[in-house]
């Protein structure tokens, strides 16, 4: 896919970016005119080029595969488009025929109910063929390799894969092996890059930008995916990150990443603009990562106390599934600075953007 | 760059004076006022349909509702030759059953977005009637459609392309034909070219 040099003339088109306050889907619809206006791009079909600024309209890349490498524009891009999608959530008829004809596969080789059902969603909404395919139902447990999978998966001409596996780089073997564009739903350890995506749409909704915020992010970070693509993204956005678990969850590489990094949850918290909290997988404690729940709660799950160290507007995040009482507590899950459902909600808009982004672009070519 | 040549065929005085008639047609065709809605396209239909609204309501001291649609959404082309812009929010906040919908774009051209439009209309529900103004009428439909209001019909050719410059978006009212540039000159791909003409 090419980045296009779109034409502007109006020097004003820059300044939306980032600056939505807390312009929510609800009252987005009922924006004064005016606004609407300022933000009008300049998309007239043929004209020549009087007053050019560089402008990304399609991305760079033929897959999503991790928030690592994506710049800052095309971020930007997702973002903004994502914005107008949210728009067709909120009509009575919640489907347009943008991706008509279009057989998308979601390829599940982990459970998941919140990301597969999202992705469903948007491909509903988008008008594309969604096909699900999930190892209770697929060969795989039976002892196919992933190279055959992907061979069978490619024999049935899909647009689209969304895969979500227990290995880190399975996307990237896939795009690899076939024509389709590929969007990872999480890999392993390694990335989730539409969680990223909805995450920081979500701040953007309510902070109004992403540049200069200090986002604490707390929880298992040692085999989390989320906190991986979302230093990524926010290190790229120019978000100042710091994370922060039990030593034994807390991987060494880190500070690499440019990430303040610390034990204390107090610490963390201080001053902060938006609290990530991650999920603590329970099996966990069998590996000797925690003794117990309880005293993982009592040491660095989010209490009301504990949030208050926090900036007075800060949100809370979390990806879920939340074990309540264990990495957070219920007062601040349903809390007045909760935004988790709005996450939820945003998860289909985000993934409706990255999928019509997407589809703009010409099919890979195969590697072997 | 080498600088396209290009041909005024409007200027501002002539796009005030279409707006102005434009007008007055929609309100001799429409006794009952309250029934009409604008819905102006993006980007330049958006300006557009905003200056008809004043001047409408000048003639009758009404405002009528504005709306405006991303056709983005609705493309014919949009997985064969991408994005052609930033999709836009589209903004209809009042329902369109049963109401006279006034589609406003600048210029009418194959008929394809014009096609998008109807279809994302149709989406909000079924209006009693939909009426097509464009500023401008270059030819070549690719459709079966035609506007029921017009500024000026401009006849051109497929090597030419109409340039609408709206005070509100590039800070003066002008309409011009511009010869296509050279493509070794363009830097964008055969296809993508066609699929502007096209819009």
């Amino acid at each position: 896919m090419l980045v296009d040099t779109k034409l502007q003339t109006s020097g004003r088109k820059t300044a939306t970016a980032g600056a939505r306050p807390s312009a929510r889907r609800s009252t987005a619809a009922r924006r004064p005119e005016g606004a609407a206006d300022a933000q009008s791009a300049r998309v007239e079909a043929a004209t020549p080029e009087p007053k050019t600024e560089k402008r990304l309209i399609a991305l760079k890349q033929n897959h999503l595969l991790g928030m690592q490498g994506l710049a800052a524009e095309e971020i930007t891009l997702i973002l903004d488009t994502a914005r107008s999608f949210a728009e067709v959530s909120t009509r009575s008829i919640k489907k347009v025929p943008t991706l008509r004809g279009r057989t998308i596969v979601n390829f599940f080789m982990e459970p998941s109910t919140r990301t597969r059902s999202s992705f469903e969603i948007a491909e509903k909404r988008l008008s594309a063929d969604a096909l699900n395919f999930s190892p209770g139902a697929s060969s795989v447990v039976k002892g196919e390799s992933l190279l055959d999978t992907a061979r069978n998966l490619e024999a049935m001409a899909p647009d689209m894969i969304v895969i979500r596996h227990k290995s880190s780089g399975a996307p990237h073997f896939l795009a690899r092996h076939c024509r389709a564009h590929i969007i990872n739903a999480g890999d392993g350890w390694h990335e989730h890059p539409t969680q990223a995506l909805l995450d920081a749409f979500t701040i953007r909704e309510k902070k109004g930008k992403l540049k200069g915020l200090r986002v604490a992010i707390i929880g298992d970070l040692m085999h989390s995916r989320v906190l991986r693509s979302n230093i990524f993204l926010l290190k790229t956005m120019g978000a100042d990150v710091v994370a922060c678990a039990p030593p034994t969850l807390t991987p060494v590489e880190l500070s690499r990443l440019g990430v303040q990094v610390t034990w204390r949850i107090d610490e963390a918290l201080e001053g902060a603009d938006v609290v990530m909290m991650l999920r603590i997988q329970r099996e966990r404690q069998k590996s000797g990562a925690f003794p117990s729940a309880r005293e993982y709660y009592n040491l660095y799950g989010l209490t009301v106390e504990r949030a208050r160290r926090a900036r007075t507007d800060a949100i809370i995040m979390h990806p879920g599934p939340m074990n309540r009482g264990v990495e957070i507590d219920s007062a601040v899950a349903d809390g007045p600075y909760s935004v988790i459902l709005d996450q939820v909600t945003n998860g289909v808009a985000v993934r409706m953007a990255v999928l019509y982004l997407l589809a703009g672009g010409t099919l890979g070519e195969l590697a072997d | 760059m080498a600088e396209p040549k290009s041909t005024s065929v409007m200027d501002a005085d002539k796009v005030d004076r279409s707006l102005t008639r434009i007008a007055h047609e929609i309100v001799e065709r429409h006794r009952e006022i309250a029934q009409l809605v604008l819905v102006g396209v993006r980007t330049r239909g958006v300006p557009l349909a905003r200056r008809l609204q004043h001047k409408i309501g000048v003639i009758e001291g009404k405002e009528l509702p504005l709306g405006i649609l991303d056709i983005n959404l609705y493309r014919d082309d949009i997985t064969s030759v991408g994005p052609s812009a930033i999709l836009k929010e589209t903004i209809i906040h009042f329902p369109i059953d049963e109401r006279r919908v006034i589609l406003v774009d600048d210029v009418l051209f194959t008929g394809r977005t014009v096609r998008a439009a109807l279809d994302g209309l149709m989406d909000f529900g079924r209006p009693r009637s939909i009426e097509l103004a464009v500023l401008v009428d270059r030819g070549h439909r690719e459709l079966p459609i035609r506007a029921d209001y017009v500024g000026k019909n401009v006849p051109t050719g497929l090597d030419e392309m109409v340039q609408v410059l709206l005070q509100e978006e590039d800070g003066r009212d002008e309409v011009l034909i511009v010869k296509k540039p050279e493509k070794k000159e363009g830097r964008r791909s055969p296809p993508r070219e066609t699929a502007r003409a096209a819009r």
